[in-house]
């Protein structure tokens, strides 16, 4: 099990990587997420609904509804050009800190001189 | 507790931390819709359905903690800064009233236009805290309502300089600017009800736009009529491009605009067959430059726009001509001429400068709304007054049609300064709400009507 706090920070940029394969329904991504991670990460709706909510306010997603296979009307979530931008920035920042992180872990600290 | 009601309870609980009530309905579909999906997966997996919901529900996480966190997104889009432009832009209307009440020595007016002022804005209010979507879960009845209700007043009206007014405990209402000013959200409902209707949606608006065009010509009120018009083809235009009909594009427009060709190419004819049609019709639309006319009104506010300062007082205005004027004639057609030759250009561009900036605002958020209804609505408002404030400014400087409404927030109105200040509350009230309307959920409210 991994500590919680490790990926809180992460969720936004996992959830626009998501959306950026396809549009989905919040189950849809949780169930990806689950999947994608090799059951790591197993996100709350109660989580993952504030979350979107607050991309789509910010502009990051759209929503549009459709109906699915057994007919049931349903919230697609879809990816916008600055929600792609977003995500790349999320990436980067990510990769630089992932680096740090590592290098720090299989280097040692260098105090200086 | 059984499995329906866990569910509803928990739904119940994250809205109750969610302080704004419209966001509700949105918020409890799409919690109900995951659940759902989560219980058939558990079941799938070997659970019976009520253990799965509770796991469901369970799974969900503390329903005090995700309605704090969806409380921290859901807020209404505040409209303080249009709200402040339009009562800022009522309150230059009512001070240059004033101003030319001193300049012409008459202050009889002046209560009556405060109570006017004050009942607009209340209602400009009261319509922004309103919940406009009760227009989409009901718009055929309210369209109806708006005939019936046109057909009864106009059976109740007076008549006044040749047009119906309704006489109500002394105050006196202009049907045709009543009419002229709500006309256009009714047909905006009419069009959001022909939701697929296809082909034949676009002839039954047709239909309704002909109605309300003819209860208009009883009043009469042609420039409400020609305002009507066009603002309806662009609300049709608008729902064509968005597929609304479910009709090809090309075809939704040839269809929509047919009729205008069909009215454009009569009113060719009949000018090119008659010499005193031809004339009658282009007087409305030219400047007049017949010397029968040079004593009218028109011409005389012309004059006075053409002897303008930059700042100040202007001059070379025949003073006999200046003393015929009285504050009725300067207060509701001639605003804006007479204030630009007795305090300048300076001042009307400024004021100009912020009823601007608030359109360009308007059509903005206009264009941002998510739902075809808050589009449709919003637009017919910001549509309506950019038509008036245009036909405003050309027949004050001449070059327009020979008839105006009112100068929105502007110029004196029993009606219109009042059911345009309503106005503008409903489509500040779309751009505060709008985010959480859903068309679809409008039009399946119609549907459980329509099955009940």
């Amino acid at each position: 099990m991994i500590d919680k706090s490790l990926i809180s920070g992460s969720t936004t940029m996992l959830i626009l990587k998501l959306l950026e394969s396809k549009d989905m329904y919040g189950y849809e991504m949780i169930e990806e997420l689950h999947k994608q991670s090799n059951q790591t990460f197993d996100l709350k709706a109660g989580t993952l609904y504030p979350l979107l909510h607050g991309l789509e306010k910010n502009g990051c997603v759209t929503v549009y509804e459709s109906q699915s296979e057994n007919g049931r009307k349903r919230k697609y979530y879809q990816l916008t050009k600055n929600g792609k931008k977003i995500l790349s920035d999320k990436r980067d920042e990510w990769d630089s800190y992932t680096e740090a992180v590592n290098h720090v872990l299989k280097k040692g600290v260098s105090y200086g001189v | 507790m059984e499995s329906k009601e866990i569910v509803e309870e928990y739904c119940r609980i994250v809205n109750e931390q969610v302080r704004w009530k419209v966001a509700h309905v949105n918020i409890s579909e799409e919690l109900k819709n995951h659940i759902d999906d989560q219980k058939n997966a558990l079941i799938q997996q070997g659970m019976d359905k009520d253990e799965a919901i509770e796991a469901a529900v369970k799974e969900m996480g503390d329903p005090y903690s995700v309605g704090l966190s969806l409380d921290r997104v859901h807020k209404p889009k505040v409209q303080g800064t249009m709200l402040f432009l339009a009562i800022i832009l009522t309150f230059i209307g009512a001070f240059t009233r004033y101003l030319i009440v001193e300049d012409l020595g008459s202050t009889s007016f002046m209560v009556n236009d405060a109570i006017l002022l004050i009942t607009g804005i209340a209602l400009m209010l009261l319509f922004y805290y309103l919940d406009f979507s009760i227009i989409g879960k009901y718009p055929f009845i309210i369209f109806s309502a708006v005939i019936l209700a046109s057909i009864v007043v106009l059976t109740m009206s007076l008549n006044f300089f040749g047009r119906a007014y309704l006489s109500l405990a002394g105050f006196n209402m202009s049907l045709g600017y009543l009419f002229s000013l709500i006309f256009p959200v009714a047909i905006a409902a009419l069009v959001y009800k022909m939701r697929n209707y296809g082909y034949k949606g676009i002839l039954l608006i047709w239909c309704g736009i002909t109605v309300l065009n003819f209860i208009l010509l009883i009043v009469p009120m042609l420039i409400g009529a020609i305002h009507f018009s066009i603002i309806s083809v662009a609300l049709l235009c608008v729902a064509i491009y968005k597929e609304w009909f479910g009709v090809k594009r090309v075809k939704g427009f040839v269809l929509s605009l047919f009729p205008v060709i069909m009215a454009s190419a009569i009113v060719i004819t009949v000018m090119i067959m008659n010499e005193k049609i031809k004339a009658r019709l282009l007087s409305g639309l030219f400047t007049w430059d017949n010397q029968e006319y040079i004593v009218s009104i028109r011409v005389l506010f012309n004059q006075l726009i053409s002897h303008a300062k930059f700042i100040g007082r202007g001059n070379g205005v025949d003073t006999s001509l200046l003393n015929r004027i009285s504050v009725g004639d300067v207060w509701t057609d001639n605003i804006v001429s007479y204030s630009v030759y007795t305090y300048g250009w300076l001042p009307f561009v400024i004021v100009m400068a912020v009823m601007l900036y608030f359109i360009i605002k308007a059509i903005k958020l206009c264009l941002q709304q998510k739902s075809i209804f808050g589009l449709l609505v919003s637009l017919s408002i910001i549509l309506s007054i950019i038509m008036q404030v245009t036909n405003y400014m050309l027949y004050n400087f001449g070059i327009g049609m020979s008839e105006t409404l009112s100068l929105p927030f502007i110029s004196y109105g029993n009606t219109a300064l009042i059911i345009n200040l309503a106005m503008t509350g409903l489509m500040l009230s779309v751009f505060r709400n709008g985010d959480e309307v859903n068309d679809s959920r409008l039009l399946s409210v119609r549907r459980i009507m329509t099955k009940g």
